[in-house]
């Protein structure tokens, strides 16, 4: 009787353990993802390649600022390519425990529209990226299960919370001991089949940390993909919070835009 | 001849599309064009055929055609640290109208001064308001004949030749638009479709016949604006012209009466959506008694709206408007054609759906918009699809109906089109 008590005391134990280091897993897999610095800006360009072959490109500087590490923060998104979205400006109010303000910059009609809240689970500018894997996914929207570890990585199944908000039935990450990137997510469908792979190619330490530089989204349902791929990113530039107002959808600030 | 040119062209620039696309190896997805920018100048613009026929024959147009055009749009740009230039210009051949047409659309520079101030020199597009193609303090030029006949959406704004100062100050913005000569609407005037005569009580078309003054007036339009914790708050004054020639003078030529504008708008997020209120009084000041039949008298102009995602990339966005015309009793009174004047509360029901589908390449639109007093409707449904970087291919229709004539919408029932756009995008 005494030694199944302290069992179950040992098993409540363990469970205390790996729950916590679970939920630092995760935190820290978020931080590492989407908030590191203070703030941070990084060219980015898209090719967008679907299962014809035909290929799209984006090209775009993304600006960022932490309101609060882990919480809500700013985004300006500046499109350059290709021509028809040239000079139009994303700039994104993101809230964890609500909607996201959000708004957008058309210039050949000078339109600045205020744009409602939308499935985050959607294209990204055409691509095969959710909003979602751009911003950030709000890690208690899923439950976060330690699978196995070896020297190098996490394995991780995550579960939705509310399923009828989500398409995939659950999903696993391995992430980099070292530096807490996620460098393989792969969705499951409801029968078990993994259908959406993100994956890490190419990773690189800037300032102390390390950024991810290359990156790939397979939609194994349609057989096309999106490769992403960062240049020039820099931190803790010093940002000032008005670089995130409407000002910077007619004139967004060059000289965070410029990355010199 | 002209459609050899057209295939010509395109063939043309589908070889340089290929060639284009040949910046990405296949063995090296990444390639290494960063188009970094290492010159401050950039360029860009489209080739695109456009034609629209009406649905109907109407009688006083021996050429059923509304659109059939060559149009070339190309754009420059310089842009340093302290300044942006930008001219962008449209040129294009138009069966409906007899020599080549040049649109200058842009020619401005853009810079800051003390820090909070950007300043926009020249040829230029203006927006504001928070109307869905209902504008009620937008009184920057519209370009109606495009809009009817289906080209795209872009071409609804009209440039005008203008500066414009946007301060950006704790407590508030303050943006401020001067057009020294007054930019009118491009508004229908019979050329391309016809529209209702109150004086011949009829259809007048097919020729331009609406010939107005010229006006020369300045126009000054201010806006005061804040963001408040994702409440959008704004108020606005203008004093101007209207964009349209709606009045008469004494020698009976057609006018753009002088006018003041003044109103307010707000936008928040309600739910899921977001929802907007706005209002205007526009303020007939070559007709303050509202007994001058030659003038339109003065009008409070409200909107409410909401828009929100219905399920995964499928927008609705509605709006109830009122247009309420003081005086009224004056107006008819004095009235030549009391029978065919607008209602006393005109009002407006719109409804927009957007659906995106293969991952945004192809875009199903329908705006509509309905009077529940003019018993009128005109319904604009398109679907765009968008190849790849360079291609882009457009159906759509812009569909009047109406039970009487004179009605807002209704008087264009006979000018009701459907137009076909192919766009080729460098």
């Amino acid at each position: 009787m005494k030694k199944i008590f302290v069992l179950m005391m040992l098993v409540g134990l363990f469970n205390v353990q790996a729950e916590t280091s679970v939920e630092e897993i995760i935190t820290n897999a978020n931080l590492a993802s989407f908030y590191k610095g203070d703030d941070g800006r990084s060219d980015a360009r898209m090719i967008i390649v679907d299962a014809k072959d035909t290929k799209q490109m984006r090209q775009f500087v993304i600006l960022r600022k932490d309101l609060e590490d882990g919480g809500n923060q700013n985004f300006l998104v500046v499109f350059s390519r290709p021509s028809d979205v040239k000079d139009t400006v994303f700039l994104v109010h993101k809230k964890v425990d609500a909607d996201d303000d959000r708004w957008l910059y058309l210039p050949a009609l000078d339109l600045e529209k205020r744009i409602s809240a939308s499935d985050n689970r959607t294209s990204f500018v055409g691509s095969d990226f959710f909003y979602e894997d751009v911003s950030g996914r709000n890690p208690k929207l899923d439950t976060h299960q330690l699978i196995k570890e070896d020297d190098k990585l996490f394995y991780l199944k995550s579960v939705p919370v509310d399923a009828t908000q989500v398409e995939f039935d659950h999903y696993t990450m391995q992430i980099d001991k070292q530096n807490y990137l996620p460098m393989l997510i792969e969705y499951y469908d409801q029968s078990g089949e993994v259908y959406r792979r993100v994956e890490v190619v190419e990773v690189a330490e800037v300032q102390g940390h390390p950024t991810v530089m290359k990156s790939k989204v397979s939609n194994l349902k349609t057989g096309g993909y999106t490769l992403l791929e960062f240049r020039r990113p820099a931190y803790d530039l010093g940002m000032e919070e008005d670089v995130f107002t409407v000002r910077s959808l007619r004139n967004p600030p060059k000289n965070w835009l410029s990355g010199q | 001849m002209k459609k050899t040119l057209l295939i010509g062209l395109l063939l043309s620039f589908h070889l340089l599309a290929q060639d284009t696309t040949d910046e990405w190896p296949e063995d090296d997805d990444w390639g290494n064009d960063w188009d970094a920018k290492e010159s401050p100048w950039s360029q860009s613009g489209f080739l695109e055929a456009a034609y629209g026929s009406r649905i109907n024959n109407d009688q006083l147009f021996t050429n059923q055609t509304t659109l059939s055009e060559l149009r070339w749009h190309q754009q420059f740009q310089y842009s340093d640290e302290k300044v942006d230039f930008n001219w962008a210009y449209d040129v294009w051949v138009d069966e409906l109208e007899e020599d080549l047409q040049f649109d200058l659309r842009e020619l401005n520079f853009k810079f800051s001064l003390f820090g909070q101030t950007d300043v926009v020199l020249g040829r230029q597009i203006s927006t504001w308001g928070t109307g869905d193609l209902l504008f009620i303090n937008d009184m920057f030029p519209k370009d109606w004949q495009s809009f009817f006949s289906g080209r795209d959406d872009n071409y609804l704004k009209a440039p005008a030749d203008a500066l414009r100062f946007t301060s950006y100050f704790k407590p508030l913005n303050v943006d401020v638009v001067i057009t020294p000569a007054a930019e009118p609407d491009r508004f229908i005037n019979g050329e391309r479709f016809a529209l209702f005569s109150p004086f011949t009580q009829g259809h007048i078309g097919g020729f331009e016949a609406i010939n107005p003054r010229n006006p020369n007036d300045p126009e000054y339009a201010i806006r005061l604006f804040k963001n408040f914790k994702g409440h959008q708050m704004a108020l606005y004054g203008y004093h101007g012209i209207d964009k349209s020639p709606t009045g008469v003078d004494s020698t009976f030529q057609p006018y753009f009466p002088r006018k003041n504008v003044f109103g307010a708008s707000f936008q928040s997020t309600l739910g899921q959506g977001l929802y907007n209120l706005e209002v205007g009084y526009h303020q007939a000041l070559d007709d303050k008694d509202g007994d001058n039949p030659l003038v339109p008298n003065s009008q409070w102009r409200f909107l409410v709206g909401y828009e929100r995602e219905l399920i995964k990339k499928l927008n609705w966005g509605t709006q109830y408007y009122v247009e309420h015309t003081v005086d009224y009793d004056a107006f008819l009174a004095n009235s030549f054609s009391p029978n065919t004047e607008v209602d006393k509360n005109r009002q407006v029901w719109t409804n927009r759906l957007t659906y995106q589908a293969m991952q945004d390449k192809l875009t199903w639109s329908l705006f509509m918009f309905y009077s529940p007093t003019d018993k009128d409707s005109y319904w604009r449904p398109s679907v765009n699809y968008r190849h790849n970087d360079q291609w882009q291919f457009t159906l759509g229709g812009n569909v009047f109906a109406g039970s009487e004539d004179h009605t807002f919408f209704g008087q264009f029932e006979d000018g009701s089109n459907l137009y076909a756009r192919i766009r080729f995008q460098y």
